[in-house]
């Protein structure tokens, strides 16, 4: 396997990814939170 | 099951098969046997990975999950994208500069042989235990399907699986995991349409949310509080689910050869982190939907009689006995509370009154009522009272079109095999690399290597067709049982992992006491909550195994003593 240096796709670094991979679980988190809310 | 059905299954899987057969030649060595020689792209790796964790177990008992407990299990998934994140920022790094075949293989590096040995042994009793139940999981349909026998029909399946994934090896395991999911995401959608198809005309997915959400299973978020008290021995909560689903996650996806050896396959370091990170995405709403059809299924059954329990099986062997007529009585008593039910639901939908709703989750404690009475005559007629994994099957099989129940069926089989054949595979390979290579043969060809590696394939499958005769008398829901035994082991190996990551100071000795010690603490809690001596959800075991591990590990070096510099 090639270590280290491939370009990052899309974002300017891994950290960029590691963001939005969060960001993504949060939102996720808040909308389950409102559909719970919702439902019952 | 109907002929056409019988065509589409045999077909399926035929052509799983002969395709698996087709894509195994590969270079027959060990890298090409269990790393495709490093050539895999990201999305075959995401496939991989999806594929090898999404086994039958998440496919049958999932949706049977949902219609008991509601949506709230997948807060169980949602450390994995924190855990992704984690792998991919120090566990991928690492692997892929050593270039090994199995994540113990770094520990030898880090401590020392012994430390290798214990924690690979720990890993193949953990996912050798685990992939005999996940054989068992279909072949309980193909038994409650044809009335098999349950021990023949796990011959029957584990046969096969011992045939194709020998002759696999991991570039077969990725291609077919490949059709596999495609076939399975096709068979979800169609199953999720016809349940919303079955329902009343005016009835719709929002309609139907609503009717499963009021009688309490939308539940998708829960905090695990109860009377003001944060509730340890709950299992499925947000707090257990980011922490407790955190450790579980990182030590499945870092440390569990079945998903290291599915992104040591990638081409490249990117491609390995890409996989990992899009599985952290895609997981957690593809097991929503799957949950969701859980809660539809619960809502059909609203409209429709549901059966007083789902297993066939136990309910013809109590209409036998001695208990027939209790029986005859709680299915009456069924009977009437449906009537009522549908005029309730009728009402209810029509006019969204609180007082309909009432009634609606009067009616409810009733059903779980009789269908308690029910399962309580056949634990004393000596049965097993845990219908959850026949849920979304009965539904399967009673209401979904000729030719699409032996679809459906295939999927089944599919996701299993899928899984199983990655986890075959991962046995095989620590096997060979960290006993057979290093302590029976270590030097030998290419040509043998190869050869070796498919017979220890061969004799993995040979013990989880064994494992899998006895997991007939395991109580729990089948998802929950394969998490739990996850648990009892996958604490302990990831801290030796993160102690060999972030303790640098830590040697050998000092983590190979602290591993011993963190797994005979997990054994005994999980032990004491079993027996109700301590309220403790299986998930904390992860977090707990981890943290004593590393906690043991300091304590052990500081008596030791640290190395000068």
């Amino acid at each position: 396997m090639k270590t280290g240096d491939d370009k990052v796709p899309l974002f300017r670094s891994w950290n960029g990814w590691y963001t939005f991979v969060l960001v993504v679980l949060v939102i996720l988190i808040v909308l389950f939170s409102l559909l719970t809310q919702h439902f019952t | 099951m109907n002929i056409a059905d019988w065509i589409v299954l045999i077909a399926t899987l035929a052509a799983i098969v002969g395709y698996g057969v087709y894509k195994s030649r590969t270079s027959r060595n060990l890298d090409g046997y269990f790393l495709s020689n490093r050539s895999m792209p990201w999305w075959l790796i995401l496939l991989s990975i999806m594929g090898t964790q999404a086994s039958a177990v998440t496919f049958l008992a999932a949706p049977g999950q949902a219609y008991t407990d509601g949506m709230r299990f997948i807060q169980y998934y949602f450390g994995l994208p924190i855990a992704a994140v984690v792998i991919c920022i120090t566990f991928v790094p690492a692997f892929s500069r050593l270039k090994i075949y199995t994540a113990y293989e770094f520990l030898e590096t880090r401590f020392d042989a012994r430390t290798r040995t214990f924690t690979a042994f720990l890993f193949l009793i953990q996912r050798g235990l685990s992939t005999g139940i996940s054989i068992f999981a279909p072949s309980i349909i193909l038994s409650t399907i044809l009335g098999w026998n349950i021990y023949l029909t796990n011959l029957v399946m584990g046969g096969l699986l011992i045939i194709y994934t020998v002759t696999g090896g991991a570039r077969a395991v990725a291609y077919t995991q490949k059709i596999q999911l495609i076939v399975i995401f096709a068979g979800m959608f169609i199953a999720g349409y016809y349940v919303v198809h079955n329902l009343p005309q005016d009835m719709g997915l929002s309609d139907a949310l609503d009717v499963g959400g009021k009688l309490g299973k939308m539940n998708v978020i829960t905090t695990g509080v109860k009377d003001g008290r944060f509730d340890w021995s709950d299992r499925y909560n947000l707090i257990s689910g980011i922490i407790g689903g955190f450790f579980l996650a990182l030590s499945y996806f870092g440390t569990d050869q079945s998903q290291v050896g599915r992104y040591l396959t990638a081409k490249s370091e990117k491609e390995s982190k890409l996989g990992l990170l899009m599985n952290g995405l895609v997981k957690i709403p593809v097991q929503f939907f799957i949950l969701l059809i859980g809660v539809l299924v619960f809502t059909f059954y609203q409209f429709n009689q549901a059966p007083v329990f789902f297993n066939e099986k136990e309910l013809v062997r109590l209409e036998s006995s001695e208990y027939g007529d209790s029986l005859a009585t709680l299915r009456n008593r069924s009977l009437s509370i449906q009537s009522s039910r549908k005029e309730a639901l009728s009402a209810y939908t029509k006019t969204k009154s609180p007082i309909h709703l009432e009634t609606l989750k009067g009616l409810q404690v009733e059903t779980d009522e009789v269908r308690s009475s029910v399962k309580s005559l056949i634990r004393k007629n000596g049965g097993d009272d845990n219908d959850t994994n026949y849920i979304f099957l009965r539904f399967v099989m009673d209401y979904l079109p000729v030719g699409l129940v032996g679809l459906l069926i295939a999927v089944i089989f599919l996701a299993s095999w899928g899984s199983v054949a990655a986890a075959l595979n991962s046995l095989a390979s620590s096997s060979v690399v960290d006993f057979h290579k290093r302590f029976i043969k270590k030097e030998c060809g290419q040509e043998e290597d190869y050869n070796v590696s498919r017979w220890y394939t061969f004799g993995w499958g040979v013990f989880c067709v064994i494992v899998a005769m006895f997991a007939y008398n395991i109580g729990n829901s089948l998802i929950e049982a394969v998490n739990i035994l996850g648990s009892l082991f996958y604490g302990t190996i990831l801290g030796i992992f993160l102690v060999a990551f972030y303790f640098k100071k830590i040697g050998a000795k000092a983590v190979f006491i602290a591993a011993v010690l963190a797994e005979l603490l997990v054994v005994t809690m999980f032990w004491l909550s079993e027996h109700d001596y301590i309220g403790l959800g299986f998930l904390w075991l992860n977090a707990i195994g981890s943290i004593a591990v590393i906690l043991f590990a300091i304590m052990a070096q500081t008596i030791q003593g640290y190395p000068k510099k």
